[in-house]
C-alpha cells in the first residue's frame, strides 16, 4: 500500500494550517509530501498492486482438534482471540448451555460489525457470540444481555488513532434477575455479571467483528484501558430521585423493559469535591472547564446521594438538571478559540460580539455552551442558533444513576449515547 | 484423551457464517446468485452519522415488465418519456422494500434513492453497470425517505441491451460515507 503521512493534528485545525501540511514533508520520511502523494498515484503498478477483489480468508473448522487445556489457552492467545487475559475454553458443552438461555436459533444471523467505517463487515450468529460469552466467563443467563450488545453492530474497539472507549448502561429487571452490581462499587471488579458482559463485548469485537489487531485493525495511539470491560454497569434504579426516569425510559423504552444502553467516548473521572459550593453547581463548573478527547459531549454518572441532593434543588428530572447543565456552561476561551475557526477570523476582524471575548482573553469562558446540540451535531454558535433554523436544541449530556451510597462521588467523561437495545428480544 | 478438550473455534470468517445460515438471508445472495423475481431477500443497513446502528431491512422484486411493455407504461406515465438508445429497450421493475429498526430508539430513516449504486442494473454476464436512464416511472416510484416500521413498494426504470437476456439489479446501500451500509444484494430482472 501507498501511503503519505501527514503531520497532526488535522481535526479542526484551520485551512491554511492543513495547506502548509500538504505543502510540507512527510513527517516520517522527510520528503515532500505533493511529491510523495504524485508517486503514489502515478508510479506503474507492481504485480500486488494489481491484485484485486475480495480478501481470501483461509477456511476455518467449527471445532479445533482436541488438546490439553493449556495448549489450547496459549493457543488462543497467540491467535488472538484473548483480550490477554485467561478465557474458559469454549467447549462444545459449555457453549451448548450457554445456548439454552436463549430461544434464538444457533445459526440465527445477530449482526454485523466492522472495525472502522472503511473496513469490511464481518457477519456473526448466535453460536457464534455463544463462542465469547463462554470465553468471557458469562453465566448463561448474562446471555441476552450480551445478545443484545452484539445485535448493534458497534465495535467496542474503534479503530481510530483516539483510543477510543465504549461504556455499557443495562437498565431493568434483567439487573437483579442476574445479580449485577447496582451498589458499593459498581463500577469496579466486583460482579461476575458486570465484568464478564462488558468483557465479552471486547472479545467478540475482536473475534466477530475484525477489531482490535493492532497496526491493521486497530490504531489508537496508547489504547484505553476501558477496553477490557468497556465500563459496563447497571442503573441504579431504586436509588433513583422521585421523577427521574431510568435512562431507558428516557430512550423510549418502557420501565419492564430490560434494556442495554451504548455510549462511546475515550475518558472518564472519578469525583468528590467538598466545596461549599452545592454539588449541582459543583459538576457545572466541572463541566465547563472538563477537557477530553470530546469536548462537545458528556454523561454524568451519579451516585444515588448525589443525585438525590441535584433533584432537592430543584430539577425534578434527569432533562431538567441536564438543560441546566448546557444552558449554563459556557467554554473556555482557549479551547473555544481553538474549535472555531471561523469565529476566530471574525474575531481578529472586529465582528462582535467574537472581537469582544477575544479581547479577554484565553481565560475567559466564552458563553457559547459546547453541550447543546442542533439538528444532531453539536452547536457551533448557539448564541445565534435561534435565528439561523428552527431545530429545536438539545442537551448533549446523559445522566446515570449507580453507586452504594457511601459518599458523594460522581463520574463524569466525555461518553456520547450511541443506542440501545432490548435485553428481552434475545431471551 | 483425557483431559483434553476439544474447543469450538472462534468464528471469525464470513464464510463460516454462510454455510451455516437459511438460504432466505443475503448471505446467500451474490453476483452468481441474484435473486429470483418474488424471492423476499433480508439484510442489514447500518446508519449513524457518528455511531452506527443496524437496521433490518427485506427487499422483494415483485414484477418486471420489458420491452414495448414496459415502454407503453412509461408513456402512460409521461408522454414525455422518450424511446431508449438504439439496441436498448426499457425493463421496469416493481420492488417491495421493508424497514425495520431493531429497537425504539432506531429511529433513523433511510434514503431510497441516494447512493451511487443503488438500484443499478448490471449486464447480465460480466456485471458491467448500465447507465442510469432519467425517465418518468409509473406511480409510485421508488424513492425519498422511508422511516423504520415502514415497507414502501414503487418502480423503478433500466435501459438494458436488447440481446441481455439476463439482465440484474444491485441494491449497494453504501453511499460512501460512515453510514447506509450494508451488503451488496443482487435481483434477476428476468
Amino acid at each position: 500500500m501507498r501511503i503519505t503521512y501527514t503531520p497532526h493534528p488535522i481535526t479542526d485545525r484551520p485551512a491554511e494550517l492543513c495547506r502548509q501540511y500538504v505543502a510540507g514533508n512527510d513527517p516520517l520520511t522527510g520528503n515532500p509530501m505533493l511529491e510523495e502523494i504524485y508517486a503514489g498515484l502515478t508510479k506503474p503498478l507492481s504485480e500486488a498492486d494489481k491484485k484485486g477483489g475480495f480478501l481470501k480468508r483461509d477456511p476455518r473448522p467449527r471445532l479445533l482438534p482436541p488438546d490439553t487445556p493449556d495448549k489450547l489457552m496459549e493457543y488462543f492467545h497467540e491467535q488472538g482471540y484473548t483480550d490477554g487475559n485467561p478465557i474458559i475454553l469454549p467447549t462444545e458443552k459449555k457453549v451448548a448451555e450457554m445456548l439454552k438461555a436463549t430461544s434464538r436459533k444457533p445459526d440465527e444471523w445477530v449482526g454485523q460489525m466492522r472495525p472502522s467505517p472503511p473496513h469490511e463487515a464481518w457477519y456473526y450468529t448466535v453460536e457464534m457470540v455463544a463462542v465469547n460469552a463462554v470465553m468471557a466467563g458469562a453465566k448463561p443467563e448474562y446471555f441476552p444481555t450480551i445478545l443484545a450488545i452484539a445485535s448493534k453492530g458497534l465495535t467496542s474497539m474503534f479503530s481510530s488513532t483516539s483510543s477510543f472507549a465504549r461504556m455499557v448502561v443495562v437498565n431493568g429487571p434483567v439487573v437483579k434477575e442476574i445479580g449485577m452490581n447496582t451498589s458499593i462499587g459498581a463500577l469496579g471488579p466486583f460482579s461476575r455479571a458486570n465484568s464478564s458482559i462488558g468483557r465479552c463485548w471486547t472479545l467478540i469485537s475482536k473475534n466477530l467483528g475484525g477489531s482490535g489487531k493492532p497496526g491493521e485493525t486497530y490504531l489508537g495511539s496508547q489504547g484505553n484501558p476501558l477496553n477490557y470491560d468497556n465500563l459496563c454497569f447497571p442503573e441504579t434504579e431504586d436509588g433513583l430521585p422521585s421523577g427521574w426516569n431510568p435512562l431507558h425510559v428516557q430512550k423510549g423504552f418502557k420501565k419492564s423493559d430490560s434494556v442495554v444502553s451504548l455510549f462511546s467516548g475515550w475518558s472518564i473521572n472519578d469525583i468528590a469535591w467538598y466545596s461549599p459550593l452545592p454539588i449541582h453547581e459543583v459538576i457545572r463548573g466541572w463541566l465547563e472547564n472538563f477537557f477530553s478527547f470530546g469536548t462537545s459531549q458528556a454523561t454524568l454518572i451519579l451516585d444515588p446521594i448525589v443525585a438525590a441532593d441535584v433533584a432537592s434543588k430543584g430539577y425534578p428530572t434527569k432533562e431538567a438538571y441536564a438543560k441546566w447543565l448546557a444552558d449554563n456552561t459556557g467554554t473556555p476561551g482557549w479551547l473555544y478559540w481553538s474549535t472555531h475557526e471561523k469565529e476566530l477570523q471574525q474575531a481578529k476582524e472586529g465582528v462582535e460580539p467574537y472581537a469582544g471575548w477575544l479581547k479577554k482573553g484565553q481565560g475567559f469562558v466564552v458563553p457559547v455552551s459546547r453541550y447543546t446540540r442542533v439538528g444532531g451535531r453539536a452547536a457551533r454558535n448557539t448564541a445565534f442558533m435561534a435565528s439561523k433554523d428552527n431545530n429545536e436544541p438539545t442537551t448533549a449530556i446523559d445522566i446515570v444513576v449507580t453507586g452504594g451510597g457511601t459518599n458523594t462521588f460522581w463520574s463524569g467523561g466525555d461518553f456520547g449515547y450511541a443506542g440501545s437495545a432490548s435485553v428481552d428480544q434475545w431471551r | 484423551m483425557k483431559n483434553k478438550f476439544a474447543v469450538l473455534v472462534v468464528a471469525l470468517l464470513v464464510s463460516m457464517a454462510a454455510a451455516s445460515l437459511c438460504p432466505a438471508i443475503a448471505q446467500d445472495n451474490s453476483s452468481s446468485n441474484p435473486a429470483a423475481i418474488g424471492s423476499q431477500v433480508r439484510s442489514m443497513v447500518e446508519l449513524g452519522s457518528v455511531y452506527t446502528n443496524i437496521y433490518d431491512i427485506t427487499i422483494t422484486v415483485l414484477e418486471t415488465v420489458r420491452g414495448n411493455a414496459a415502454m407503453e407504461r412509461l408513456k402512460a406515465a409521461s408522454p414525455d418519456n422518450k424511446a431508449p438508445a438504439e439496441g436498448f429497450e426499457y425493463v421496469l421493475a416493481h420492488v417491495k422494500f421493508e424497514f425495520k429498526g431493531r429497537y425504539v430508539s432506531d429511529t433513523l430513516p433511510f434514503d431510497l434513492g441516494i447512493a451511487p449504486l443503488q438500484w443499478v442494473a448490471l449486464e447480465g454476464g460480466d456485471l458491467t453497470e448500465y447507465e442510469r436512464v432519467s425517465v418518468t416511472v409509473p406511480q409510485p416510484p421508488l424513492k425519498g425517505m422511508i422511516k423504520p416500521g415502514q415497507t414502501v413498494d414503487g418502480w423503478v426504470a433500466f435501459a438494458v441491451k436488447q440481446k441481455d437476456s439476463k439482465p440484474v439489479m444491485v441494491f449497494d446501500p453504501d453511499t460512501g460515507g460512515a453510514t447506509g451500509r450494508g451488503k451488496t444484494l443482487f435481483f434477476k430482472l428476468y
